[in-house]
Order: structure tokens, then sequence, then C-alpha cells
């Protein structure tokens, strides 16, 4: 299953907030990705995020596969709507 | 043959030393021998993870060498714990040694190249800084492949730490290779590259290491041929192998500097008044909470301007609430006991400072700057006020002020959006600060004939002089073609001080001066005498300019 986000925080997916989506995905036992600009990558990895160069209001696609995909997507949802504080 | 060579000063400082020639690249030296033995891939993979693991402690034990205090520094080393372990890196290289059949160092050293190439490709100031960074976890993590039982730090730097204290001549340092050194054996660092806005500078500058950087012409040197060198930040120049004649006026100079150091430190303490007993109080113009040290240190007696622009420049988008909150509460909470003045956002479209949008202008210090813009970036400025109020529960007594008003309305504009916040924190039940006191920059010279007007809405004015002076006189302070006319002794100028100090105190109004005239020997003691109530300057002038007032 998959879902549209916007990045809401000014400062886009930076290296401390990559991090944070990256912790948070791990959590999980589901193959997570992040699409963006037709580039598909691990949401587990931090570094990956990074390459992606999201800045803000950028729209990103979260795509979840597995055991518990919904609960994921919606923990990230989450997470972005709040700017990555936990 | 004596050499000089020309840099710019990232951290300053004056000292004469032996030289350490610090070399990257440690890590190549066994390679070789991996040519030789056969190949396993669980070996290599034990390998892999080993060297993972012990880099992840080793960064573990840096961090727990610092305190809260050294955010800057903990936040560096835990971004590079999170590149260190990341599953992408893991999984990618792992799937090189065991379907590729790749050694270790081969396959990981294959799959940092690959996110360094991806890195460059991102148009972004940030991202591009981040290859340093994957540089420099990746030489540790390709030490530990090679060397699995040595230990990283003390090979790179043992030849240093078992020389005598040194100056290191590089090309460019890590942040890890700044943390690494033994500090008691660095006297200083001369780097061929490198900028005062790396990490690795702002690192020296807190560790109170003299450092210059872009010394570009070390590069074309046979360096052996030097044994020791002068390095003077005040002149942004390094001097290889000196004369007795250039040793023996260096070291008058810094004698002479430390002779009158530790005469000022007999004025620490004390309260700044003249022989007449008149105070005025001496205070700190600050950037953030690396400055915290020096303005203890130089025993500033408030904070007479703490400038924000740092958090917002070099950057693609502007700081979080929460990275503002966080900064600004770490300078209140170490000094929140003296009075601290903020002031909000003040930059225009001379800075880099690409998530504002300003348009093109032809003259950017005449245009959209300080409040004007913040008025314009609401989300901006409601942001940073969020955060400067959250953070104000840890201030007894702050100011916040308003860079380069120029209107009655604009002062009331941003009063308003201040009072929504405000309004919005005390619904939400957070803490502020119990005394907070708004007031405004003077340096737009029309503003001081509406001084009565200002003082209905704010209780305090902050005169800053180099944009008052280069308003009022038409001179561009940069321009060396001007310096004649450009001098802050002008008559004319003088007399418009007296002006609106006169004016201010009429209508009540506290005023300051921050800009650098407050501390210049001749102009201070005609501010005092025409009844500025407080001055403020870089931390460092603070104990001179105590002496110079203790004598008036």
């Amino acid at each position: 299953m998959e879902m549209k986000k916007t990045i809401l925080n000014p400062e886009g997916l930076h290296a401390r907030p990559a991090g944070q989506l990256a912790k948070v995905a791990t959590s999980f036992k589901s193959k997570i990705e992040v699409i963006f600009n037709q580039k598909t990558v691990n949401a587990k990895s931090a570094m990956s995020l990074m390459t992606l160069g999201i800045i803000q209001s950028s729209e990103v696609i979260i795509k979840a596969d597995g055991p518990d995909a919904e609960e994921a997507i919606q923990k990230i949802a989450t997470l972005i709507d709040n700017h990555f504080s936990v | 043959m004596s050499l000089k060579i020309i840099g710019q000063k990232a951290a300053p400082g004056m000292v004469h030393g032996p030289i350490f020639i610090f070399k990257k690249g440690n890590s190549e030296i066994n390679r070789s021998h991996h040519l030789f033995s056969d190949f396993d891939p669980s070996k290599e993979t034990l390998l892999f993870e080993k060297a993972l693991y012990k880099s992840l402690q080793d960064l573990e034990n840096l961090k727990n060498k610092f305190t809260s205090i050294d955010k800057e520094k903990i936040d560096i080393i835990e971004v590079h714990q999170s590149l260190i372990d990341d599953p992408e890196v893991k999984e990618q290289t792992l799937a090189k040694i065991n379907h590729e059949n790749k050694f270790a160092y081969v396959a990981y050293e294959e799959v940092i190249s690959l996110f360094k190439n991806m890195f460059s490709e991102i148009e972004d100031s940030y991202l591009k800084q981040r290859v340093l960074d994957l540089e420099d976890i990746s030489n540790r993590v390709l030490f530990y492949i090679i060397n699995p039982e040595l230990n990283f730090s003390y090979f790179s730097y043992s030849q240093l730490n078992d020389s005598r204290p040194s100056i290191i001549i590089s090309e460019d340092l890590t942040p890890s290779d700044i943390l690494g050194f033994e500090k008691t054996k660095v006297l200083g660092f001369v780097l061929s590259k490198g900028s005062p806005q790396s990490h690795s500078s702002i690192l020296a500058r807190s560790m109170e290491i003299p450092c210059l950087v872009g010394a570009h012409e070390l590069e074309t040197l046979d360096l052996s041929k030097y044994t020791d060198l002068i390095l003077d930040t005040e002149n942004s120049e390094v001097i290889l192998n000196p004369n007795i004649n250039e040793v023996k006026s260096f070291e008058e100079k810094v004698s002479l500097f430390k002779f009158k150091q530790k005469q000022l430190f007999s004025f620490k303490g004390k309260k700044t008044e003249t022989k007449m007993g008149k105070l005025v109080p001496l205070g700190a113009n600050i950037s953030g909470p690396l400055d915290i040290d020096s303005v203890i240190k130089n025993d500033a007696e408030f904070i007479g301007l703490y400038r924000t622009e740092f958090l917002f420049l070099d950057r693609i988008t502007p700081p979080s609430e929460e990275e503002q909150y966080e900064t600004y509460r770490t300078v209140f909470q170490y000094l929140g006991h003296k009075r601290i003045i903020i002031r909000t956002l003040d930059i225009g479209g001379d800075k880099e400072a690409p998530y504002i949008r300003i348009q093109k202008e032809e003259n950017p210090f005449l245009g959209v700057r300080g409040i004007r813009l913040c008025l314009k970036e609401i989300e901006l400025f409601k942001t940073q006020l969020r955060a400067i109020l959250r953070a104000s529960n840890f201030c007894n007594d702050l100011g916040i002020m308003f860079p380069m008003v120029s209107t009655i309305s604009e002062i009331k504009e941003a009063k308003k959006i201040f009072n929504t916040v405000k309004t919005e924190l005390e619904q939400s039940k957070i803490q502020i600060g119990k005394k907070i006191n708004i007031g405004v920059m003077m340096e737009v010279p029309s503003l001081a004939w509406i001084l009565k007007e200002v003082s209905d809405e704010v209780t305090f004015i902050s005169i800053g002089t180099n944009d008052l002076f280069q308003y009022s006189n038409a001179c561009d302070r940069m321009n060396n073609q001007l310096q004649t006319i450009s001098s802050p002794t002008h008559e004319g100028f003088q007399r418009f001080l007296k002006f609106i100090v006169q004016e201010a105190k009429k209508n009540q109004l506290h005023v300051g001066v921050c800009g650098s005239i407050a501390h210049h020997p001749e102009i201070m003691p005609y501010l005092i005498s025409i009844g500025v109530d407080e001055l403020s300057m870089t931390a460092q002038n603070i104990l001179t300019v105590r002496a110079q007032i203790a004598d008036l």
C-alpha cells in the first residue's frame, strides 16, 4: 500500500529528519520505500533518503509492503505531519 | 630563507612552533597484504561488520567526552554514527562481498563512492558538505577493515602524540581529525584549503586553537625544507622558517599582548565605572552558543546584541522552530542570569539564503532587509518568535529587538505578530519568561526624529552605529576609496549621535550602542559623555574598555 505526503518542515529532509524517518521505518518488519522525483529508495536508510534532495513542500510517496504495512504508513504519516519531532 | 604566506583567519591566535605535517590516507598502508590472501566471503563479512562496530564504538567514546554545552560537536558525531550504521550501505557492501566476490574494503569503498557521486549531483551546498562527512566516516571504517587489531585514532595521530606540541599543516581537516588530536599537542592549524565556515573551523574556534585556512601557496611548496613557523592570525599570515629578527619581533608582540591581557585580568569581576563613579555597563555582542565561553571569560555584564543570523545562513532551508529553540535555550541556560537582548533575523538580499524569496535588488542595503523582510515572510518571523519565547523561560530579563525599523507602523505590525505568538503559547500553557521587553535598532536616520512616537511602543533602543553611519554619511564602509570621509569621528555624525541620545532620554527610552564604535578609543568617551546608558561589543574588547573607562 502507498500514500502521498507533502514534506512540511522547512529544512526538508536533511540529515536529522532523514535520520528520524529511517529510525521509525526500521522499527517495522515491512519493506518501506520513499519515492520522489522518479527515484525509489529504502526508507530505512538515512543516507539514501538524503540523496533524494527533498526540500520543503516536496510531495513524496511512501510505499510499504509487509505484515505491518498499514501501521508503518500511519506512523510515518504522523511523523511527517509533526515535522519529524518525536 | 623565511617565507611569508597569506591565508584567511578561521580561529584567532598567535603562536610560534614546530611544524607537523598531517597526511591523510593512512588506511592505504596495509592494503597490499590483502592481495596475497585468499578470498573468503565469510571472513570478509566478519571483517566488515567488526569494522562498523569498532567505528561506532570510537564515535561513542568521542561523544562521551563532551557535555551538553558542546551540542554542535555531539550533533556532528551523531550524524556520522547514523551514516556508519546505514542499512543500505551495509546491504550493498555485503552483496558485493557475497555475490561479486569482492574484498570487504573494495566493496565498501565502491558503495561509498556511489553515494558520494549521488550527493555531488544534488545542487545543494548543505549536501556538498556531507561529501566531506562521508570521507571522514569511510576513512575510519576502511582503516578498521584493513587493520582490525589497531586503534584508528592512535594510529593516525600517534606520530603527533609522540612529538612536541606542534602547528599542524594539512590540506584540509575533517571534524573527526580535529576532535581526534590530543589537544595539548596542537598549537595551531594551517590549512591550504578549507573555509572559515566549515565544520572544522567552527570546532577550531570553539576549542580556541588558532587556525588559518586557504593558504593555497602551501600546495606549491616542498614542506620538508621547513621546520618551524609563526602563525599570526591577526595579520592572516604564516612565516615559514622565520629568521631571528622575525622571531624576536613576534615574541615581543606576543609578550606585549600577554602583558596587557594580564593587566586587564585585574578588571575581571569589577563593575565598569568612571572616576566619578558613573556606571557604564559593558555588554557582549554574540552570535550563538559558541560565544558563551568568551562572554564568561571576558566578564560581560550583559548581552547587548545576540545576532541570530548565523543560524539562517549557508543553508537551503530555514532552521526549524525546534532547532532555533535548542540554540536559544542553550545560550539562555548558560547566560540567562544576565540581561540579554536578542535581535530578530537581520538579513537582506546581500546574504545567501535561497529559501527567502527576495527579488534581485539594485541596492540590497537599502532594500528588503531586517524587519522589512520579516514582515513579508511572516511564517519565518513567527517561527523565530515562537522559538525565542519558548526559550525565554530560561532567561530572567530578555529584550527582543527588531532591526532596520524605519516607521512606527512597522513596530506596531511586528508587535502585533509578537502578541499573537505570545497568546498562542499562553493558550497552550507553555511557560515563557517573566520579564520581556521590546526594543528597536536605531539605524535608519529618520527614526531619530520620531523617537517620541517610538517610545509609545517600545522601552529601549540600541544604536547600530555601523549601519547608522553608513546611512547618514552616504558612505559604504567597505569601500576603500572613501577612507577619509568614512571615519566615524566625523563631526556631523557625532552631533547626530548626541541628538539621538537626547531625544531618547527626553522620552524615557533606555539607550545603548552596539556598533563597533562602542569600543573605539576616541569615540567611546564621547558616547559616555553624551549620556549613553550602556555599550555592547565583541567580548574580547570588554576588559580593555573597562580599563579605559576607569581612567575617565
